[in-house]
C-alpha cells in the first residue's frame, strides 16, 4: 500500500504535496508564538497527592511565612554597629515600597524579651525592639544569640549573617480560583452551566497566573536591583523557596535560546564535515525546521505548556528527526553510487521503502518507551510523554513526505566518491570497529560481561533524591544564596508537622441540680484561652525536642519556643495554665500574629511545628527520614491525646520523587515487553528478537551503573532518561538488523553480511550517533544541573548503543548465527 | 435553755464562716484592704504575708465546691475520701499559685465596683486593679449555698479567664491518659 501511495501520489504530484503541506503547517504555525513556560511548583507535583490537600489546609490554618522571600545580610561591619543597622533599615524601608512587599522583619522589628529580662506583665505592655528603644547592644547580641525563636535561624550561630525577612502579600485570587477549578474538576457529572463555569474558571485561572507571573518576576528583578545598591555595605543574597521557580524559568528560558542557535550551527557543521554538499545539509535542517514548528504549533493550539521536565523536548525532537533524515541520505547516496544511471524517482523510490519499515519501527520502539512516562502521575511528565511521542510520530510523517518530494524537484547529483579504503588501511570509525568484530576473539564478550559487572553494581547504588540546592551551579547567584539560607540561617527545605489534638466528646447536660455548675462552666470550656494546658505544652515540648535533635533538621520553630522563652522570663519556672491563659488575653493582636498564629490553631486544635531541611546535606536520604520521624513521632505522642501528620513542601516533593520512580520502574519492564514483542513482529523471529533486546540491554544498564557510581541521584529530570534511553538506545539496532538480514540473504555468509553492513548501514549510524552526540553535548553548557546531566547521560547512551550495535552485536549474530541456512 | 446557746453558737459560727448578700460588698471592700496593706507592708516576708493573708479568705472560698466543679463529671465517680483527699490538695494548689501570682503585686490600687446579679443564686462582684499602664479586672463569682443565706466564692475571673474552668481544663486533659491517683500525686 505504501508503494502505491508513493508511486501514484508522492512522487507523481511532488510540488503540490510539498506545497500542501508546508501550506498547512505554516498556516497552523502562528501558534507556535502561544507555546509557554510553566515552572510552578504546582506543576511538579501529583496530580491528586491528599498531601497537597493537607498542605493547602495547613497554610489556611496558620499564617506562616509562606509568602515570602529571604535576603541573607552579612555586613562588614560588626551586625550591630550603627553602620549596619541604618543599612538594614534603609534597605528594608526601600523593599517596603514595592507593591507586592506587605512588610519587612529583620533583627530591628523582632520583639526582643530578653534585653534585659523583665516581667512578664510588663513586656506584654511594652515590646522593645532594636528600633522602637534604646537596647542594650551587649544584651541584644546575647538575645540573639540564645532565644531559640533567633538563633541558628534569624541570625547565624556566629552572628555574621542575619535574615531579612520580605514578607509578600497573600495571592488570594489564585487560592479562590484554583479552588473553583479543582472543586468543579472533581465533579464526575457536570451540568451544562458547571461545564461553561469550569471553562470559564480555568481561563480566568490562567489569565490571573500569567500576570501574577510577570509582576512576581518583576518583584524579583526590583529587589535584586535594590540590593545591588548595598553590595558594598554587605554581601546580600536574595533566597527563599519562591526564588527557585522563577530561577528555573529563567534558565530554562535561556537555555532554550541557547540550544536553538548553537545546535543548528553544529548540525550544519557536522554534516556539511560528513557529505560535503550543500543539500544535505539544509535539507535535513529544514525538515527538522518543519516539524519543529508543526510540533509547536499543536501544542500552542492545545495549550499545554512546556515545564521545566519537557524543556528538553524540542531538543530530543530534533534529534530524532536528524536521525530519521540521515538514514535516509545516506541509503540515498548507497543507492546513488550503486547505480548511477538509474532515474532519480527511481532512486527516491527505493530508498523510501526500503527505510519506511525500519525507521517505522525505530520510532514506535520510541514511542513505546515514552509511553512509560504517561503512566506516571505527574502531569509535566505525562505531557512529556504525549509530547514526544506525538512529535516524533510527526516528524516521521514530514521526513517521508518532504524528503521525497523535494529531492524530486531537485537536480540529480552525481554520486559522490566514497573515501574508499585500502584493505589494511582504517580509514574510518566503521571500519576500524569491523577489524575489531573481525579478528577478536574473546574480548568483546569479556567486555561485555565487565561492563555488565559495571552496570548491575552501580545500579544498586542508586539515589532517589531531589535536592533544589543542587540544581544549580555553584557560582550562580541563587546556590550561594541557598547555601547561606541553608547552612547559617536554618535550612532551605520546609517541613511541617501538624500535631493534632484528639477532642475532648461533648458530655450532655442534665438538669441535676448540681450540674448547675457542670453547665456554666462547660459552656466556655472551649475558649481559646483555656487552650494552653499542661497536658498540650508537654506535648508539644516533647516534639520540639525531638525534632531538635535530628541533625538532618535546620531550625525548628514552635510554641515550644515560646515557652522555652516565658520559662526565663518566669525565674525559670514553667509558666502553667493560668499564666499563659493570661497572657494569651492580654497580648496584642500584633504579637499574637507574630508568635502565635504560625504555630497555633485554637479552632481546630492544631500545633504546628516549622522546620527547614539543611538541603546541602550530602547524606540526606529524604524519604527515610520522612518515614522515620512519622513512625518515631507514632510512638512518642500517645494516640489518645494527639496525632501527627508531616507536611509542606519536603513531603510533596518527596511523594512526587517516589511515586515517579515506582512508575517508572514498574514500566520499564513492561516497555522492554513491548519492544521485544516489536521485535518479534520486526524481524519475524523469536531468536532475533532475544538477540536485539539482549544487546540493548548493556547500553540502558551501563547508564543506570554510571549514575549509580558517580552519584547521579535520579530525580525528576534525571529520571525521564530510561524511557528516552531505551527509546533511542533500540533503534541503531533495528536499523542494524534490518540491514543485515538483507545483506545476508544476498551473500548467505556472516562475515560477508558483517562487512557489507559496515560499509552500509554502519556508516549511518556512526553518522547519526556522532550527529545526536555532539547535539546534546551543548546541553552541558545549560545553567541547570540537571540538564547538563540531562545532556551527559543521553550522550553516554548513544555512543554506547553505538559501540553495542556496531561491534557487540555484529559478533553475537556471528557467533550465534541466527539465521536460517 | 440549751437549745438557744446552741441556736446563738450556730448563728455565730454561720456569721463567721460565710456572707450573706447584703454584706457581700463591705466584706470583700475590707478585706481587700487588709490583704493589700498586708502586701505593701515592706517588713514582712513573703511566708509572713501569706500566713496572714490565708484566713483572711478561707472564710470565703468555698474550696470543697471548687475542686468539685474542677474534676467535671469524675467528682461523682470518687469515694468520699478520696473527695477530701483531693479538695485538700486542691486548696493548697490554689492557695500555692495564688500568693505566687501576689508577688507580682507592687503597689496597684485595688477598687471594688459593682455588684452584678445574673441568676437568682449567683453574684459577681467586679473589682479593678490599677496598674501604671492598664488596669485589669477581676470578678468574684459568688454563689448562693443551698438552704442557707450565705454566699461562697466559686470562682476567680481575671480579666477573662476564669481559675477553675483554666484547672477543669487541665485536670480533663491530665484524666485522658492517667489515673485520678497520678492526678493527685502530680498535685
Amino acid at each position: 500500500m505504501l508503494k502505491r501511495i508513493y508511486k501514484n501520489l508522492i512522487l507523481k504530484y511532488p510540488a503540490s504535496i510539498l506545497s500542501l503541506l508546508l501550506i498547512v503547517i505554516f498556516s497552523f504555525g502562528y501558534y507556535a508564538t502561544k507555546l509557554e513556560i510553566d515552572a510552578s511548583a504546582e506543576t511538579l507535583l501529583l496530580d491528586n497527592d491528599p498531601a497537597l490537600k493537607f498542605s493547602r489546609e495547613v497554610s489556611k490554618h496558620f499564617t506562616n511565612g509562606g509568602n515570602r522571600l529571604v535576603v541573607t545580610y552579612t555586613p562588614k561591619e560588626d551586625m550591630l554597629s550603627d553602620k549596619s543597622l541604618e543599612t538594614i533599615k534603609n534597605l528594608s524601608d526601600e523593599l517596603k515600597k514595592l507593591p507586592l512587599v506587605k512588610s519587612v522583619d529583620s533583627i530591628l522589628t523582632v520583639p526582643l524579651l530578653l534585653s534585659p529580662p523583665q516581667e512578664i506583665s510588663e513586656i506584654i505592655d511594652n515590646v522593645k525592639t532594636l528600633s522602637n528603644s534604646k537596647v542594650d547592644k551587649t544584651l541584644a547580641k546575647q538575645e540573639f544569640l540564645h532565644n531559640p525563636l533567633y538563633r541558628g535561624n534569624l541570625v547565624s550561630e556566629d552572628f555574621t549573617t542575619s535574615a531579612i525577612l520580605v514578607n509578600l502579600y497573600k495571592d488570594e485570587k489564585y487560592l479562590k480560583l484554583l479552588n473553583q477549578r479543582n472543586e468543579l474538576l472533581a465533579k464526575q457529572k457536570r451540568t451544562n452551566e458547571e461545564e461553561a463555569k469550569l471553562k470559564e474558571t480555568i481561563k480566568a485561572f490562567k489569565a490571573h497566573r500569567d500576570k501574577q507571573r510577570i509582576l512576581q518576576h518583576q518583584n524579583i528583578v526590583n529587589i535584586r536591583a535594590i540590593l545591588a545598591k548595598y553590595q558594598t555595605k554587605a554581601s546580600l543574597f536574595l533566597g527563599g523557596v519562591n526564588m527557585i521557580a522563577d530561577d528555573i524559568v529563567g534558565y530554562v528560558k535561556s537555555d532554550l535560546v541557547i540550544y536553538g542557535s548553537t545546535l543548528v550551527l553544529i548540525f550544519i557543521v557536522v554534516l556539511w564535515f560528513v557529505f560535503r554538499e550543500v543539500r544535505w545539509v539544509v535539507l535535513p535542517l529544514l525538515i527538522s525546521a518543519i516539524s519543529i514548528l508543526a510540533i509547536t504549533s499543536t501544542l500552542g493550539f492545545f495549550g499545554w505548556e512546556i515545564t521545566v521536565i519537557s524543556s528538553n523536548f524540542i531538543a530530543l525532537q530534533l534529534i530524532i528527526t536528524l536521525s530519521i533524515v540521515l538514514h535516509l541520505i545516506v541509503h540515498y547516496n548507497e543507492m546513488l553510487a550503486k547505480y548511477p544511471k538509474a532515474p532519480n524517482r527511481k532512486l527516491i523510490y527505493i530508498t523510501v521503502l526500503r527505510k519506511a519499515t525500519p525507521t517505522f519501527f525505530a520510532i514506535i520502539t520510541t514511542i513505546a518507551g515514552f509511553s512509560s512516562l504517561i503512566v506516571s502521575n505527574i502531569k509535566p511528565i505525562i505531557n512529556l510523554g504525549w509530547m514526544m511521542s506525538a512529535g516524533i510520530a510527526i516528524s516521521l510523517i514530514i521526513s517521508f513526505i518532504v524528503f521525497p518530494t523535494l529531492l524530486l524537484l531537485l537536480p540529480k547529483r552525481k554520486a559522490r566518491e566514497i573515501r574508499s579504503c585500502d584493505s589494511g588501511r582504517i580509514c574510518s570509525f566503521t571500519q576500524y570497529c569491523l577489524k575489531i568484530v573481525l579478528r577478536d576473539k574473546v574480548a568483546i564478550f569479556a567486555t561485555t560481561f565487565a561492563i555488565l559487572i559495571f552496570s548491575l553494581t552501580g545500579a544498586s547504588k542508586l539515589i532517589v533524591e531531589n535536592s533544589f540546592i543542587n540544581y544549580f551551579k555553584k557560582d550562580t547567584e541563587i546556590y550561594k544564596g541557598m547555601r547561606v539560607i541553608d547552612k547559617e540561617l536554618g535550612g532551605t527545605t520546609p517541613l511541617d508537622i501538624i500535631l493534632t489534638f484528639k477532642d475532648t466528646p461533648k458530655e450532655s447536660s442534665t438538669s441535676d441540680d448540681e450540674d448547675e455548675f457542670e453547665d456554666e462552666f462547660s459552656q466556655n470550656e472551649n475558649d481559646a484561652q483555656y487552650w494552653f494546658t499542661k497536658e498540650k505544652m508537654d506535648t508539644i515540648l516533647k516534639v520540639h525536642d525531638y525534632l531538635e535533635s535530628l541533625d538532618e533538621i535546620g531550625t525548628v520553630q514552635s510554641l515550644a519556643s515560646i515557652l522555652k522563652i516565658g520559662k526565663e522570663l518566669n525565674h525559670n519556672r514553667e509558666l502553667d495554665g493560668l499564666a499563659l491563659g493570661l497572657l494569651y488575653t492580654n497580648l496584642p493582636q500584633k504579637y499574637k500574629n507574630l508568635i502565635l498564629s504560625p504555630y497555633v490553631n485554637i479552632e481546630n486544635n492544631q500545633a504546628r511545628f516549622a522546620t527547614r531541611i539543611v538541603d546541602s546535606n550530602p547524606t540526606l536520604r529524604r524519604d527515610i527520614l520522612l518515614k522515620k520521624i512519622q513512625s518515631d513521632l507514632d510512638r512518642l505522642i500517645n494516640p489518645k491525646v494527639a496525632t501527627t501528620k508531616l507536611s509542606n513542601l519536603m513531603v510533596l516533593y518527596n511523594n512526587m520523587l517516589q511515586s515517579l520512580f515506582d512508575s517508572q520502574i514498574k514500566t520499564l519492564g513492561f516497555v522492554l515487553v513491548a519492544i521485544f514483542i516489536m521485535f518479534i513482529f520486526l524481524f519475524r523471529s523469536l531468536y532475533l528478537a532475544v538477540i536485539a533486546i539482549g544487546v540493548n540491554i548493556v547500553p540502558i544498564s551501563l547508564i543506570f551503573g554510571f549514575m549509580g557510581w558517580f552519584g547521579i541521584p535520579l530525580d525528576i529530570m534525571t529520571i525521564t532518561i530510561a524511557a528516552i534511553a531505551i527509546g533511542i538506545g533500540v533503534d541503531d539496532t533495528i536499523h542494524y538488523i534490518h540491514r543485515f538480514e538483507h545483506e545476508y540473504e544476498k551473500r548467505k555468509d556472516y562475515v560477508e553480511a558483517v562487512k557489507a553492513s559496515a560499509n552500509s548501514i554502519g556508516h549511518a549510524m556512526e553518522y547519526t550517533s556522532v550527529t545526536i552526540m555532539l547535539g546534546f553535548s551543548i546541553l552541558v553548557l545549560s545553567n541547570l544541573i540537571p540538564t547538563i546531566y540531562f545532556g551527559l547521560l543521553t550522550m553516554l547512551v548513544m555512543g554506547a548503543a553505538l559501540l553495542a550495535n556496531i561491534i557487540l552485536l555484529p559478533k553475537v549474530l556471528m557467533v550465534f548465527k541466527p539465521f536460517k541456512k | 435553755m440549751l437549745k438557744r446557746t446552741i441556736l446563738i453558737v450556730l448563728l455565730l459560727c454561720s456569721s463567721l464562716f460565710a456572707v450573706e448578700e447584703g454584706n457581700i460588698k463591705s466584706e470583700m471592700e475590707s478585706k481587700i484592704a487588709t490583704i493589700t496593706q498586708i502586701l505593701q507592708n515592706k517588713s514582712l516576708s513573703l511566708e509572713s504575708k501569706k500566713e496572714q493573708i490565708a484566713p483572711t479568705v478561707d472564710n470565703l472560698f468555698d474550696y470543697k465546691t471548687m475542686a468539685k466543679i474542677s474534676l467535671g463529671r469524675v467528682w461523682k465517680k470518687l469515694s468520699s475520701s478520696q473527695q477530701e483527699q483531693f479538695t485538700k490538695k486542691f486548696e493548697q494548689k490554689l492557695k500555692n499559685s495564688y500568693f505566687e501570682k501576689l508577688e507580682l503585686y507592687t503597689d496597684q490600687k485595688v477598687v471594688v465596683k459593682e455588684l452584678e446579679k445574673p441568676k437568682a443564686n449567683r453574684i459577681y462582684l467586679h473589682s479593678e486593679i490599677i496598674g501604671t499602664e492598664e488596669s485589669y479586672e477581676v470578678i468574684y463569682k459568688f454563689y448562693k449555698v443551698k438552704n442557707s443565706n450565705d454566699w461562697k466564692i466559686y470562682d476567680v475571673d481575671i480579666t477573662g479567664v476564669s481559675i477553675i474552668q483554666t484547672y477543669r481544663k487541665q485536670f480533663s486533659e491530665f484524666l485522658k491518659t492517667k489515673s485520678f491517683d497520678e492526678l493527685l500525686a502530680s498535685l
